[in-house]
């Protein structure tokens, strides 16, 4: 009886825990994936500055509707409304088709496309859940050059929608007449992720392509490879023996 | 205050009945032998070490996710056309596969359940399970060139998101030793595979 009555206020107690910590940064969630837009360019360290916090979640813009910029006013997030930054522009011609990253496929209200103030394109969903993906054909109205494009996705059954900018070179192919130069990109990481796992030692390295047959040290034992695959972190020998066979 | 207190519903809702079928008790942490951190192969066994209600919803929602991952993967081979994204997927199929595998034993050890009501909505509020249903993948499955590589990359990177999300709760408020170590394994991989993946989608122009 008394064993009861511990038992349930123990539980009371996980539950409360996980109600202040679980639900924080986690919901439906969405960005444009290509063309590559400012989140998708962070996530992926195609820039030439240090994007932050956004890198690690660029499907987390989220703010009030009727915002008409990048960050969706989010503070750690201000870096995607910064047009000072060399951002590298798609070339792209008169349509363009964007394609769209979801968490979960949440009821839709609309989905807005703008250039410089003017909506150029406008999906309306009427409430419904999105397709299985989401892309979007949007003609560029006759723009040229560098534009940037925001879009917006407008969640039907919140008071919220997520933004995404996209850096564009239209019409371009020709030379790239805009004083913002494209960065070279950045091979490596500028930054490691801040959860990264210790470099162990050894010839292992994430980025190679490993093929079958491939031998290397990690932490002091020599592993074949078994699977074909490129090398990322989490990805370490002794963590996956459906890749590595300790030799 | 009123999306706080629906959310709070929500969860307490889904804590209670939805991911973890909870017998009386589930709550209170487990005690047991500390787990030896072999740091070699995960464990096929259940590890010792107090759990909690975190670490048993986390294991459920990824086998259930792994499971909609698998059947998505497995789908490349065939469709793909590019080398880069049949290798890429055909690495993940097996490491996932593994890593599942290991979840269930833990689950199977723990004596819970194996799996998580695969509706997305109703865990919406804490990570979610990703989008992919039969009808969704019977969808792409339709498609093959380009069209499907460009679908198949746009889910699967959405899917990966919602995996490193449902980690980053239990490195958050998780317990166990080695569930928390494989949580942050499935961040920093997921992580990994979604910049491989955005540039895959780039290259494709």
């Amino acid at each position: 009886m008394r064993r009861t009555v511990v038992l349930a206020v123990t539980t009371a107690a996980t539950v409360i825990t996980a109600l202040l910590v679980a639900p924080q940064a986690a919901q439906a969630h969405g960005y444009i994936s290509s063309p590559p837009s400012r989140q998708a360019l962070c996530a992926q360290r195609a820039v030439s500055f240090d994007c932050g916090q956004i890198q690690w979640e660029p499907q987390s813009v989220e703010g009030p509707k009727g915002l008409r910029n990048c960050h969706a006013n989010i503070g750690h997030f201000a870096v995607l409304n910064d047009d000072s930054r060399p951002w590298p522009a798609t070339s792209v011609g008169q349509t363009v088709n964007f394609n769209w990253v979801l968490t979960a496929r949440h009821a839709t209200s609309t989905w807005e496309y703008y250039i410089g103030g003017s909506r150029i394109a406008l999906f309306d969903d009427g409430g419904r859940q999105p397709g299985a993906t989401v892309s979007h054909n949007v003609n560029m109205g006759g723009r040229s050059g560098r534009q940037k494009l925001l879009a917006i996705w407008n969640i039907a059954d919140t008071a919220n929608a997520f933004y995404v900018c996209v850096d564009l070179q239209i019409g371009g192919g020709g030379g790239n007449p805009n004083p913002t130069p494209t960065p070279t990109r950045t091979t490596n990481p500028p930054t490691p992720p801040p959860t990264t796992a210790p470099p162990a030692g050894g010839t292992w390295q994430a980025g190679t392509a490993y093929q079958v047959g491939s031998q290397v040290t990690y932490g002091g034992a020599t592993y074949r490879c078994i699977q074909a695959h490129t090398a990322i972190a989490g990805w370490e020998p002794p963590n996956v023996p459906a890749l590595w066979q300790r030799v | 205050m009123n999306r706080f207190r629906r959310t709070l519903i929500v969860t307490t809702l889904l804590l209670l009945g939805g991911c973890a079928p909870a017998p009386a008790g589930t709550g209170a942490p487990v005690a047991g032998p500390a787990p030896a951190p072999t740091g070699a192969t995960p464990a096929a066994t259940a590890p010792g070490g107090a759990f909690n209600d975190t670490d048993v919803m986390f294991l459920q929602m990824m086998v259930t996710s792994h499971g909609q991952g698998l059947a998505l993967v497995r789908l490349a081979p065939e469709r793909a056309q590019r080398e880069e994204v049949k290798i890429l997927a055909a690495a993940i199929d097996v490491t996932q596969e593994a890593e599942q595998q290991t979840m269930r034993a833990w689950l199977r050890g723990w004596g819970r359940g194996t799996s998580a009501d695969p509706d997305a909505n109703a865990h919406a509020d804490h990570g979610g399970l990703p989008v992919l249903g039969p009808e969704q993948l019977s969808t792409l499955s339709r498609n093959s060139g380009a069209t499907f590589e460009t679908d198949f990359l746009n889910l699967l990177i959405g899917h990966q998101h919602s995996a490193v999300e449902l980690a980053r709760m239990e490195t958050k408020s998780g317990v166990h030793p080695e569930v928390r170590d494989l949580a942050q394994r499935i961040d920093l991989s997921r992580t990994a595979q979604i910049d491989q993946m955005l540039k895959m989608l780039r290259s494709a122009g």
